[in-house]
């Protein structure tokens, strides 16, 4: 039990100017739960290929500290820059509101949202995020109110940091969002625990792009909880281009009738990096559409792990839902652990999953090669066509070609 | 330009060419008949550089190099073409971005600037008429859910687009109706020079009626063991195989 109260001590940074008291009851609850959570481990179902060992036993300085960061073309015009969690400028316009979570307190309406939908009983980094966060973002869009393409990026700045940062995304009826989270880890050694819930209400449209690069030896909790009221439209896209460890933990639940939940996510792992998605959607309700699309491609000693879960519930009849994972393993020692899992309560529902890891193929390569394109050319080219179906879905152009770029540096440095 | 001297291969430790010789000079058409399990296709694999292959003896020079100590990309690159007996569908890469990255690592590697994006889709719609390939295969990615015809029509074009000095056509008969083995041969005649060759690999006479080769030869157990014109292509098709086996006596 020490080393488990021990590494909440540790990787928790002081509550400096968060610590409000709508947050305290919270707070405290899961401090509570802290006390009979253990850090998970391979023992546990849900965390079976994920080895926390390492990050466990890791030393990290909790000290504020300012430190100027390299500079980031943002993909739209709108960009705001969190800088080891402080705010550059928020956003404080009559339907629009953008500002740090530490201020919650100042909107009473929007208090209630607040830590409905995080599990802190259940799940070790919920109860550390709750007890713990200090920064963080909240994002308002009025009802009715179409608040365009708007780019958060976060950067993170001190080596060998522990980081518990907090987000709450509201949007009123038939509001529309689309974010750019941009997690960017500037120093090696870093663990960043993030955790997002989102409120997606009647007939609005929430898009969100959640670009987590990480820097050497650093590591990556991130949770998101969404819920969707009726004919709301929820799209998510999550590249996860670096790191040591990344864990992603996606929720969403869905209890209204006629929603539509896009999830694709984009793996790229290379030396012993470690990327594992674990996803849920809960179908609570009946007439709503479900499509989850993850690809990864792992090289060298990388680990790729998908957990795909997808609950259609009694009551949910006449869902769709559809859920595919595709891997390419480049190299004899990369592996790749893929689970998808239908759980089906409804009998008239149109349901599929799908997996399948492999190598690219060689009969392939060698057409490529026989018409003069170079065999490094010629793997460029597969795993462009293999991205492809999730990349050209990317309607912000310069986002698009940052990932292409990306991709192409990485593949460089693999093979 | 192409002198193929005593060359062995195997795959899997089972020897399959037993040293075969053949010289191509520019202009000329050659067509390389033989029973099934004869070597045609390994002959065309081991040329383009497929890795399954070993090649255990004997030499082929390309135009003065060493053919055989190339990767298959600088195969392709010296102008060396192969046309698939099953060309290979590769979903998400488009023909066209196919086409236009191979042209320019030739060009690349022949220190030539990148065609221009004009010049590139002029010669697209030049090249394509010869095989009357319609703009929606090419745009569709490769070779993916063509027929069986529109595959080897597509190879053609590629070829047409590449302008090899060399191009050997692995059984691109195989699996076509006679308009579309017509469209085919047309291309490939509309592609003769004087200064490149053809090599035709088949198991029927019935593609010589449209590309006439000056050179007939039976490969047979791993080597060629005779050489005719056109002729011997008719002969063939009329006395089947086993007569020229009896006749050199080659059991």
């Amino acid at each position: 039990m020490s080393t488990e109260k021990d590494f909440v001590v540790r990787s928790s940074p002081s509550l400096n100017g968060a610590d409000q008291a709508v947050f305290k009851a919270l707070r405290k609850e899961s401090e509570l739960s802290l006390a009979s959570l253990t850090l998970p481990s391979t023992k546990d179902e849900y965390w079976k290929y994920t080895r926390l060992n390492k990050l466990g036993k890791k030393n990290f300085s909790t000290e504020e500290t300012k430190t100027a960061h390299p500079q980031k073309e943002a993909f739209t015009e709108r960009v705001i820059t969190i800088d080891e969690g402080h705010f550059s400028d928020g956003l404080n316009e009559e339907k629009l509101k953008v500002f740090p979570i530490e201020q919650l307190g100042q909107f009473p309406g929007l208090v209630p949202h607040f830590g409905k939908q995080q599990r802190h009983n259940e799940h070790y980094f919920d109860a550390l995020n709750t007890r713990s966060f200090n920064h963080g973002f909240v994002i308002w869009v009025a009802q009715g109110f179409d608040a365009r393409e708007l780019e958060i990026q976060e950067h993170f700045n001190t080596e060998s940091k522990a980081y518990q940062h907090r987000y709450l995304i509201v949007l009123e009826k038939q509001a529309k969002l689309s974010l750019n989270h941009r997690i960017i880890s500037n120093s090696k050694g870093q663990f960043i625990n993030a955790l997002m819930e989102t409120v997606v209400s009647e007939s609005a449209q929430m898009k969100l792009n959640l670009i987590q690069e990480l820097s050497e030896e650093s590591s990556l909790i991130e949770t998101v909880y969404c819920e969707q009221k009726d004919n709301s439209d929820y799209r998510i896209f999550t590249a996860s281009l670096d790191g040591e460890l990344i864990r992603n933990n996606l929720n969403i639940n869905v209890i209204g009738e006629h929603c539509e939940t896009h999830l694709n996510g984009l793996s790229l792992g290379r030396a012993q990096e470690h990327i594992d998605h674990h996803t849920v959607v809960d179908h609570k309700l009946p007439n709503c559409e479900s499509h989850e699309n993850y690809k990864g491609i792992f090289y060298d000693k990388s680990t790729g792990v998908f957990n795909g879960k997808v609950f259609v519930r009694q009551e949910a009849q006449k869902t769709n839902a559809f859920q595919s994972n595709q891997n390419i393993v480049m190299s004899d020692d990369a592996k790749v652990y893929s689970k998808p899992e239908l759980e089906i309560y409804a009998d008239d529902v149109k349901c599929s999953h799908g997996s399948t890891t492999g190598q690219f193929d060689e009969e392939a390569i060698f057409y490529l090669q026989s018409r003069g394109i170079g065999i490094q050319k010629a793997r460029s080219l597969m795993v462009h066509a293999f991205i492809a179906e999730l990349t050209e879905k990317l309607d912000n152009e310069a986002m698009r070609s940052y990932l292409e770029e990306r991709i192409e540096d990485k593949l460089s440095k693999s093979i | 330009m192409l002198e193929i001297k005593e060359l062995k291969a195997k795959i899997e430790d089972k020897e399959i060419l037993k040293g075969l010789n053949l010289k191509v000079n520019p202009g000329e058409v050659h067509a390389i008949m033989g029973p099934n399990g004869s070597g045609k296709s390994t002959l065309a694999s081991v040329l383009a550089g497929r890795e399954d292959y070993e090649v255990t003896g004997g030499a082929v020079d390309f135009d003065g190099k060493d053919l055989l100590d190339m990767s298959p990309e600088d195969r392709a690159r010296e102008g060396l073409f192969l046309a698939f007996q099953y060309p290979v569908e590769i979903p998400g890469v488009s023909n066209i971005n196919f086409l236009k990255t191979a042209i320019n690592e030739i060009r690349e590697y022949k220190g030539l600037e990148p065609m221009s994006a004009k010049d590139f889709l002029k010669l697209v719609k030049e090249k394509k008429a010869l095989v009357e390939l319609g703009a929606e295969l090419t745009n569709r990615s490769v070779n993916e859910g063509f027929s069986g015809g529109e595959k080897k029509r597509n190879e053609i074009f590629q070829m047409a687009m590449l302008e090899p000095k060399l191009a050997i056509l692995d059984e691109n008969d195989s699996g076509l109706d006679i308009d579309a083995l017509r469209i085919v041969a047309n291309g490939v005649n509309k592609l003769r020079t004087k200064d490149n060759a053809v090599v035709v690999i088949t198991h029927y006479q019935r593609l010589l009626d449209y590309i006439v080769p000056d050179f007939v030869h039976v490969l047979s157990g791993g080597k060629i063991i005779t050489t005719g014109d056109k002729n011997l292509a008719l002969e063939l098709e009329d006395k089947g195989y086993d007569w020229i086996k009896e006749q050199e006596g080659v059991s």
